[in-house]
């Protein structure tokens, strides 16, 4: 039976489909797939989920941030692998798990999946932070602060005077202080907006696994190899690994 | 034949025939002394011997209760010694996924497991070294101890990195291991001893808990495989690895032949409860989706099949009270995924809310119980 693979947020429990298989897991992301015919489950996936392709949910996600150039997959797994990769893996050394290259094919798809993981996980965070510049004003207040808006932009006076009087303060007196107001919430966005695409862009950009496995123990907390951390100095010489502090830095 | 209270058998001694006695016989049969009881020389005896109370006894249902406790001496006071079960000894709520591996890389990471809410925090890098295909234990200061952290995946090393999970930071090391070994699991005798098994040695290392002193025990003649599944019950530990399964009594530190053992090569885990049972594998090669099977801790006899929510191996599982909580395996990577193990119904299933976080995946690794041990409890 064909699967459709996608990630979601672990706040959503998709474990509870009957179909559900996880692939990985990446901070507070999962990718899974379910089977096609289970409409059900796929039809209750929050509006955000992200649908992925086969190759980059199991030949990207599975072997994250893998440097090496030899990798290790499931003897079970070795049919799927030869297809991918389009080579013959029989003359590999047999095990439970069996050691295939790191082909150029699989390397582009770590870096497909990699590179998409961090766009959801960073829009989704600027998105939060968008959201709660709103977050203190209630439904009311909200509503008035469009009133606001319309009548300092257009010089109309739907709620000015009225809203002036009652605050025993003067009709320019607001005009300012909602046009100052206005302004800050603006560049609050704007700077959100403009943050989350140079981050987006410096991730987009990498052309290599280890440039994004760099950025995402620096911004995201999650730990690279540990080869690449003592070949890029972040193991002491007395053996030492730096801390990955937790939590996103960004 | 019973005895009467004769009043014209009470005399006065030293208070004189004048002094009227202050003694009551009520209407119930009942006797009222109104002074002390003067026998002999102050001591009130029965057969023969002096009479002392009991200890104060606290009602069942209160703190400290007596009930079902058994009364001792220390040779000169009386107590109650209150005997806990191994079930009720140690109310887990929360659980530490430590260390583990993802491709070839191994992690100093700890994650903190809320069992009331099936809820997971990263707490960063607590260990000193990391480690892969690993194993912890807790002593009853609820420090934890990861065994044999080489420092890398694949590693060979002896020294034990710790952290406190009462202030959740890094602990140091502790005592080194008498061997080195890589691929270790444990069978744990509640806050005594860690019996850490693994490659490298068929006699594994016997880890106090009470003191970090280790020494090392005989072994089964089978016991030194690499990679073993290793489980804990009240009474005896379990071990399979390969072909060798085997029980292990507290008591004598022997081995018996497990009959019947599970079918996990050891690559593949177990969840041990505090409840006479555990769930084991029953097929090895690193993942299977092969139905688990429940195993009676003490014989090790086959109690049910539990099915699997899909194909699992080298996970990293620790227990808590009414259910066992997986927070990371390998299924053909490693990864993250969480699941749980409900002790009543016997069923495993998925759950992301329980997936471990941090690094990219965390197969194998240790995992370590908090909780409270009951007024008592001192292990088993």
């Amino acid at each position: 039976m064909s699967k459709r693979y996608f990630i979601c947020k672990n706040d959503y429990d998709a474990a509870t489909s009957r179909t559900f298989e996880p692939v990985g897991n990446v901070l507070d992301w999962s990718c899974f797939s379910l089977h096609v015919e289970d409409k059900n489950s796929i039809a209750a996936l929050p509006g955000y989920a992200v649908e992925v392709t086969r190759e980059v949910a199991v030949f990207g996600l599975r072997s994250w941030g893998d440097i090496r150039s030899t990798i290790k997959v499931s003897a079970s797994d070795v049919g799927d692998n030869e297809e991918f990769d389009n080579l013959s893996y029989a003359d590999m050394t047999q095990g439970p798990k069996v050691a295939v290259p790191m082909t150029e094919k699989r390397y582009n798809t770590i870096l497909r999946a990699m590179k998409l993981f961090a766009k959801i996980i960073i829009e989704d965070t600027f998105n939060t932070r968008f959201e709660a510049l709103d977050d203190s004003a209630v439904n009311l207040e909200k509503k008035v602060w469009e009133f606001l808006k319309d009548d300092v932009e257009n010089e109309t006076d739907f709620i000015l005077s009225e809203l002036a009087e009652a605050k025993g303060t003067s009709v320019e007196s607001l005009k300012t202080l909602v046009s100052q107001k206005k302004n800050f919430y603006d560049k609050s966005v704007k700077d959100l907006y403009v943050k989350a695409s140079a981050l987006k862009t410096e991730f987009y950009n990498c052309t290599t696994i280890r440039q994004l496995n760099r950025l995402y123990e620096d911004y995201m907390g999650v730990p690279m190899p540990l080869t690449q951390a003592e070949e890029e100095g972040r193991v002491s010489p007395e053996g030492l690994r730096q801390d990955v502090v937790p939590g996103l830095k960004f | 034949m019973a005895s009467e209270l004769r009043v014209d058998q009470l005399k006065y001694t030293a208070a004189g025939s004048s002094t009227v006695p202050n003694i009551s016989l009520n209407n119930d049969g009942s006797v009222t002394f109104g002074g002390d009881i003067d026998i002999g020389n102050n001591e009130l005896l029965v057969n023969g011997q002096p009479f002392s109370t009991l200890p104060p006894q606290v009602p069942l249902g209160q703190d400290g209760t007596t009930a079902g406790a058994v009364l001792k001496s220390d040779g000169v006071n009386a107590y109650w010694e209150i005997v806990v079960s191994f079930a009720e000894g140690f109310a887990i709520t929360r659980g530490y996924p430590a260390a583990g591996y993802q491709s070839s890389s191994s992690w100093r990471n700890v994650n903190r497991c809320t069992h009331s809410t099936f809820s997971m925090a990263n707490l960063g890098d607590l260990l000193t070294s990391s480690d892969a295909y690993t194993a912890g234990a807790q002593n009853s200061s609820m420090r934890a101890y990861v065994f044999c952290t080489a420092g890398s995946w694949n590693g060979t090393g002896n020294q034990v990195s710790t952290f406190s999970m009462v202030t959740e930071t890094n602990a140091g090391t502790a005592t080194n291991m008498s061997t080195s070994r890589n691929r270790t699991s444990i069978m744990k005798r509640d806050f005594k001893y860690a019996y850490v098994c693994g490659n490298n040695n068929d006699s594994p290392d016997r880890y106090d808990l009470t003191n970090d002193t280790v020494t090392t025990v005989g072994g089964s003649g089978g016991s030194g495989g690499d990679n073993p599944a290793c489980g804990y019950g009240e009474d005896n530990g379990m071990y399979k690895q390969g072909g060798n399964g085997y029980l292990f009594a507290w008591a004598t530190q022997s081995w018996s032949a497990w009959s019947g053992a599970p079918g996990t090569d050891g690559t593949n885990k177990t969840v041990s409860t505090r409840k006479g049972f555990s769930y084991w594998n029953e097929a090895g090669g690193y993942q299977t989706g092969t139905a688990m099977t429940r195993r009676d801790s003490a014989t090790g006899s086959n109690l049910q099949s539990v099915g699997k929510p899909g194909a699992t191996g080298e996970e990293t599982f620790h227990t808590g009270m009414d259910y066992g909580f997986m927070n990371g395996m390998y299924n053909g990577a490693q990864n993250n995924t969480g699941g749980s193990f409900n002790y009543s119904t016997h069923s495993f299933t998925f759950n992301s809310s329980l997936n471990s976080t941090g690094p990219g995946g965390r197969a194998s690794a240790a995992g370590i119980e908090y909780g409270t041990l009951a007024t008592g409890y001192t292990g088993v």
